[in-house]
C-alpha cells in the first residue's frame, strides 16, 4: 500500500479514536479534540505533518488542502486551528488566512513558512495569525505553537 | 527422466532498511515529520534523521 494512502487511511483513523466517543449510545465530538485544517503545498511534508499530529489524542486533521483552490472548496465550519504554509502554487495562503476567519470567526490561524523573514511574519500577523513559525523549528514546537492558538481564543 | 537438484539455501535473514534521512536546517520541522510518519507506517524501516548544512551533511 503506498504510505500516502496508509497515511490517510490511519489518519482518518486516528482521527476517530479521538474524536468520537459514545454517550447513551451515540456518537459525539469530543470537544476537546482540536480541529485542524492543514494547508501546504509540499504533499510530502502535509501528509507526514498530518499523520504525526493524529498520533496526538487532542489534535485532528479534519481537512487537507495544497492550493488555494483546494482551501475555497472545504466547507470551513468546525475549524478551531488552520495550519498555512502560504506558499501555495495557485496563489498567496495569506488571504486564505481572512478567508478562514470570515468563514468560520472561531477559526484561528497560525503560519509555518521556510521563507520566513521579517516581511512574511508582520504580513501573516496583519492577516489574522495567532502565531508565525519557521519550518527550522522541531516538530514538538509546531504541536505546542497548534496548542497555544488553539487555547489563544 | 532425472529430476534437477538444488542445493538447499539456507533460509535467508530479513533485512532491516535502514532510511537515512537528512535535511538542512531550515527544514527541520519537514524532517522530523517524514520521520515520523515512517515510524509509523513502517515501523520495520529503521529511520535516522540529520539536520545541518550543505557542508556538515556532506561530511557526514
Amino acid at each position: 500500500v503506498p504510505l500516502e494512502i496508509e497515511s490517510q487511511r490511519r489518519s482518518i483513523a486516528f482521527a476517530s479514536a479521538a474524536r468520537l466517543s459514545t454517550v447513551g449510545g451515540n456518537e459525539v465530538v469530543d470537544k476537546d479534540t482540536k480541529r485542524i485544517l492543514l494547508v501546504a503545498a509540499h504533499n510530502v511534508f502535509r501528509e507526514a505533518l498530518a499523520a504525526r499530529l493524529s498520533q496526538e489524542a487532542d489534535l485532528e486533521v479534519a481537512w487537507q488542502a495544497g492550493s488555494v483552490a483546494d482551501t475555497r472548496d472545504i466547507h470551513l465550519d468546525g475549524i478551531d486551528v488552520a495550519v498555512v504554509d502560504p506558499l501555495l502554487p495557485d496563489g498567496d495562503g495569506m488571504v486564505l488566512l481572512r478567508e478562514v476567519s470570515v468563514a468560520n470567526p472561531n477559526a484561528l490561524a497560525l503560519v509555518i513558512s521556510h521563507r520566513l523573514d521579517a516581511a512574511v511574519y508582520h504580513q501573516a500577523l496583519g492577516a489574522g495569525a495567532v502565531e508565525v513559525l519557521s519550518t527550522n523549528v522541531p516538530i514538538k514546537d509546531v504541536i505546542d505553537a497548534i496548542r497555544r492558538t488553539a487555547e489563544s481564543g | 527422466m532425472k529430476g534437477i537438484t538444488h542445493d538447499r539455501e539456507e533460509p535467508r535473514k530479513p533485512v532491516k532498511m535502514k532510511v537515512l534521512l537528512a535535511l538542512e536546517e531550515e527544514y527541520r520541522t519537514y524532517l522530523e515529520a517524514m520521520a515520523a510518519a515512517i515510524r509509523e507506517f513502517r515501523p520495520n524501516i529503521e529511520v535516522v534523521a540529520i539536520t545541518g548544512s550543505s557542508e556538515v551533511l556532506e561530511r557526514r
